[in-house]
């Protein structure tokens, strides 16, 4: 099951979204893949969730923050990681939810993290720039070290 | 290329854009030029260095507008010449004009999208846009009837039409001023809560 914890890292942009870098974040979301609900709020951290309508049915949703655009600092993958590829990755978590393959929230979260960046990659070829990918790719072996690391921490 | 993504996403504007010359005829049947659609786009952009994604999630969202709007003023989808003739003739539904009109509301639905995503902004749009629809009548001084009548006086007090030489035929301008006064009427009227129909507030600029 997805979490609702912000799935991007600390290290992200955290300044105020003006009104033209807010729109060409949802359009980059609606434009990756329109069949994903995204919504800004500029209180939130990015998180995919799982959310119902006025109709009682339940849907998953994208909710960005400020941090949907990369932070500073150029070491850490995850706060590199573009809007392009920021906005892939919420997106793999909403078709992991719906294809019932996300991995469970604790333990097993930074796996989670580093498959739906590997996954991205997969599902938005063609749209991403081999920038992107790359980045994509530097993020899923960071979630993948944080886990060893957890793991060995027992 | 922007212009052109919109035609590929909407139901109603494909085969419906004149991409050949950039003045609509008598003959033509379109409901607009690939110039104004152009036009329309520069209008909800606020630059020009767009990226792919980018570029496919604005013509998503000027094309789920554009059908949003077709469904309640069909004038705006594919008709015959004779039905478009007749409409071009009593109406300012499908004027050049207007179409920077539905351009200023355009980018209004982008930031309701920001605010509420798709699927929300999408159905509460629909709803908002239902005054636009021929069947709700406006009135202003003695005139009652569809807000894009050519004869609703609204459109000469503020600009958008003027009477012809002959004095009794009206003229559809497509001026700066003009476009930016479509902006204003429907984005003031669609802000309006509740069923107004007295158009007198439009009509101070």
């Amino acid at each position: 099951m997805p979490n609702e914890k912000a799935s991007l890292l600390a290290g992200r942009n955290n300044a105020p979204l003006t009104s033209s870098e807010i729109r060409r974040a949802s359009n980059t979301f609606l434009g990756l893949d329109a069949s994903v609900n995204a919504r800004y709020d500029p209180d939130a951290r990015t998180v995919f969730c799982v959310t119902f309508d006025d109709d009682g049915h339940e849907f998953g949703e994208i909710v960005f923050g400020p941090d949907i655009y990369p932070g500073q600092s150029v070491v850490d993958p995850n706060s590199a990681l573009s809007l392009d590829a920021a906005a892939a990755h919420e997106l793999t978590h909403y078709h992991r939810w719906k294809d019932k393959t996300a991995l469970a929230s604790g333990d097993q979260e930074h796996l989670d993290e580093a498959l739906t960046s590997l996954q991205a990659i997969f599902r938005y070829h063609g749209r991403l720039s081999e920038n992107d990918v790359r980045q994509l790719v530097a993020d899923a072996m960071q979630r993948v070290q944080l886990f060893v690391l957890k793991e060995a921490a027992g | 290329m922007l212009a052109k993504k919109v035609i590929e996403n909407s139901a109603t504007l494909k085969d419906n854009v004149n991409r050949v010359t950039d003045r609509l005829t008598a003959r033509n049947a379109q409901v607009m030029t690939l110039s104004t659609l152009r036009e329309m786009m520069k209008a909800i952009t606020t630059t020009e260095a767009l990226d792919e994604p980018e570029i496919e999630g604005l013509a998503r969202v000027a094309a789920t507008f554009y059908d949003l709007l077709a469904g309640i003023r069909p004038e705006l989808g594919l008709m015959d010449q004779p039905d478009r003739r007749e409409v071009r003739n009593r109406l300012i539904v499908d004027a050049a004009v207007m179409m920077h009109g539905y351009a200023a509301l355009m980018r209004d639905f982008n930031d309701a999208i920001s605010e509420a995503g798709l699927r929300r902004a999408t159905k509460e749009w629909g709803v908002k846009l239902n005054r636009l629809a021929a069947h709700h009548k406006y009135s202003l001084v003695n005139w009652t009837g569809d807000l894009f009548e050519k004869q609703n006086p609204l459109w000469q007090r503020v600009g958008v039409v003027k009477p012809g030489r002959d004095g009794k035929k009206l003229t559809v301008l497509n001026t700066g001023a003009a476009r930016s006064e479509c902006g204003r009427v429907l984005r003031q009227l669609l802000a309006t809560e509740g069923t107004t129909s007295n158009l007198k507030f439009l009509v101070t600029r």
